[in-house]
């Protein structure tokens, strides 16, 4: 019972990181319909941005960690502006084959950036006393970090929604994703709204590499499974859907989770077979419509 | 317009005697590592080719065909290292083994369209590779598999090379056969527009799964061959690194074209080893901007820019009325 118990906290983790990626990379696949594969990159930058600001900048205090956690996503965010401005904007509406291809070459650039930057030794962020404690629930002793991270996520969801569906940045967007050239007409500042779109998912990328420097080690092999696995989880929640992300990122968490329990290294191959079934079941994820 | 050119159609037959002779003197000139680059050149380019019969032809951006070349590449390498097979029966078993595994990806894929393919084909090639890098006991996980044995024939280097040289050129001539039939034809039709195509009675998903099995197989067989090369089998190959590597080729050299593909390959390979002689370990940030600048200046390839180039200059010729 407890493990189990241990387990659910463990996968809601795991979940919680996963959707704040997959959030990003659901709206500017959504919106700006861009097929990033350097989303998984930014992410991974932001792992390193992190460590670099809690231990260099702020030289590794108390309360470090926590000044990274602000800085990262906003540096993150405005990095994003640059990307999207001189590179991105070149390829919006071009085929699929050229977005995949330039995107994929900055997978390549950004790991000999981490390796020119960072060098070749996995990083560790110093754990925070602040919130690094553990906590018992029900007899089962859980760090207060896990919950704190599934509660960030749990915000961010919150905080989305809201954007997406009441704020006027998030009506243009979806207006933007439904008809660009009825919103240009319209007097709608496209550009705009994909610069703000590819920006917004660059700080959630930053949110989710700040909190995840706590939960494991940094190094130079992560960015292809946290891209694919972020684009599993944006095809089996459904294209530009947040709510399909957030749903993804849970079953994908939790089969990991268990699957780990189960089969040991192969709880990967777990998650494998949730994408497929669901694709089978619904070829346009949980949430998706078939338009796009 | 251009292919109706007999003057054309003859510098194209000129050009590939040439080829086909330089290709067969080539030992005779050079050896050791120059030879190796050669042979490298060759799988990687047979295999971009075979890629390509899905890509360029079929319309499908398969991110994924590493793994089934990584299929190849370690049944070659534990069947000549723990069994006493002959070499073409090994062979003939990795491709068919990439074939099934092309069988069984390509049936859950190949309803799907443009990105929603290739982020699939992405998602089981890295399954692929990720059960080769865990399962310690039979691919030696990271450490992957050394020292495999060549069979007696084939331990001298030219011997080696010609043996590569006729089965890649065989297979490409199958290739090439294949294209120009009429499955090949409707396969293209699928590509330029499916719907059209459904219309007329062409099953297009069953035509875009044979054509993926046909290119797994290949791309199996190119793996294997790599094997006999390097005599080891590591989970580097496996990864999306090389699915990357060959689909850049297919672009570099221009999808829309038959050899397009292997010139994309000569080239990626000749930059590699020259970047990688100049400057150690910074061939990623070479190859990232590569992708880059291709994607941003000429997405239609080398050899599309060329002919691009080519039917503008004989239409201004045509034009002016001089004659080429």
């Amino acid at each position: 019972m407890e493990t189990i118990f241990l387990i659910l906290v463990g996968g809601m983790t795991k979940a919680s990181i996963y959707f704040l990626v997959a959030a990003g990379l659901t709206l500017v696949f959504g919106v700006g319909k861009v097929i990033n594969f350097a989303h998984g990159s930014l992410y991974v930058l932001a792992m390193y941005v992190t460590y670099s600001i809690s231990t260099g900048l702020f030289g590794g205090g108390p309360y470090s960690f926590w000044y990274a956690l602000v800085l990262t996503p906003i540096l993150l965010g405005a990095f994003g502006c640059i990307i999207e401005r001189f590179l991105l904007r070149r390829i919006y509406g071009k085929e699929h084959l050229v977005q995949l291809l330039l995107t994929y070459g900055l997978v390549y650039i950004f790991q000999d950036i981490y390796r020119l930057g960072w060098g070749v030794m996995p990083k560790i962020v110093p754990h925070t006393t602040f919130m690094g404690g553990s906590m018992s629930i029900m007899n089962v002793t859980i760090p207060q970090f896990n919950l704190f991270v599934i509660f960030c996520s749990a915000a961010v969801f919150l905080a989305l929604s809201l954007v997406v569906s009441k704020t006027s940045f998030g009506r243009f967007s979806r207006a933007v994703a439904f008809d660009e050239g009825m919103c240009e007409l319209l007097g709608v500042n496209t550009q705009a709204v994909y610069t703000g779109i590819f920006a917004l998912g660059c700080f959630l990328a930053g949110i989710g590499g700040a909190l995840a420097t706590q939960l494991g080690v940094v190094h130079l092999g992560m960015s292809a499974h946290i891209t694919i696995l972020a684009f599993i989880l944006v095809i089996v929640g459904g294209v530009g859907s947040i709510n399909g992300a957030a749903v993804a990122a849970i079953l994908v968490g939790m089969t990991e989770s268990f699957g780990a329990l189960f089969l040991s290294e192969f709880g990967l191959v777990l998650i494998y077979l949730v994408m497929v079934t669901v694709l089978l079941w619904r070829p346009f994820g949980l949430f998706g419509k078939p338009a796009f | 317009m251009l292919r109706d050119d007999k003057s054309v159609n003859r510098t194209k037959a000129a050009l590939g005697t040439a080829l086909a002779l330089a290709l067969l003197l080539t030992p005779l000139l050079i050896d050791g590592y120059w030879l190796h680059l050669l042979m490298e050149i060759i799988i990687l380019g047979f295999f971009a080719i075979s890629l390509n019969l899905v890509m360029g032809y079929g319309g499908m951006i398969s991110f994924g065909h590493a793994g089934f070349y990584g299929i190849g590449l370690y049944i070659t390498a534990g069947l000549l290292k723990h069994s006493g097979l002959p070499l073409p029966l090994i062979l003939l078993t990795a491709s068919l083994c990439g074939a099934l595994c092309g069988l069984i990806v390509g049936y859950l894929c190949v309803r799907l369209r443009a990105f929603y393919f290739a982020i699939l084909t992405l998602a089981f090639g890295q399954l692929i590779w990720a059960v080769i890098f865990k399962w310690y006991k039979v691919t030696g996980g990271e450490d992957g598999i050394i020292g495999v044995p060549l069979p007696e024939f084939l331990s001298n280097e030219t011997t080696l090379y010609f043996f590569i040289l006729a089965i890649c050129a065989f297979c490409i001539g199958i290739i090439y056969w294949i294209v120009n039939t009429s499955f090949g034809q409707v396969l293209a039709a699928t590509r330029e527009n499916s719907e059209r195509t459904e219309c007329i009675g062409v099953n297009c998903n069953r035509h875009r799964l044979v054509a993926f099995v046909i290119s797994t197989f290949f791309a199996g067989l190119a793996g294997g061959l790599y094997c006999l090369l390097s005599r080891s089998a590591f989970p580097d190959l496996v990864e999306w690194g090389k699915s990357g590597e060959v689909l850049l080729s297919c672009v570099l050299g221009g999808m829309y074209s038959f050899f397009g593909p292997f010139v994309g390959a000569a080239l990626m390979i000749m930059l590699e080893s020259l970047v990688t002689s100049f400057f150690t370990d910074r061939w990623p940030l070479v190859l990232g901007t590569i992708f880059v600048v291709v994607a941003l200046a000429v997405p239609q390839g080398i050899t599309g820019y060329i002919q691009e180039k080519l039917q503008r200059r004989l239409a201004t010729l045509k034009q002016t009325g001089a004659t080429p």
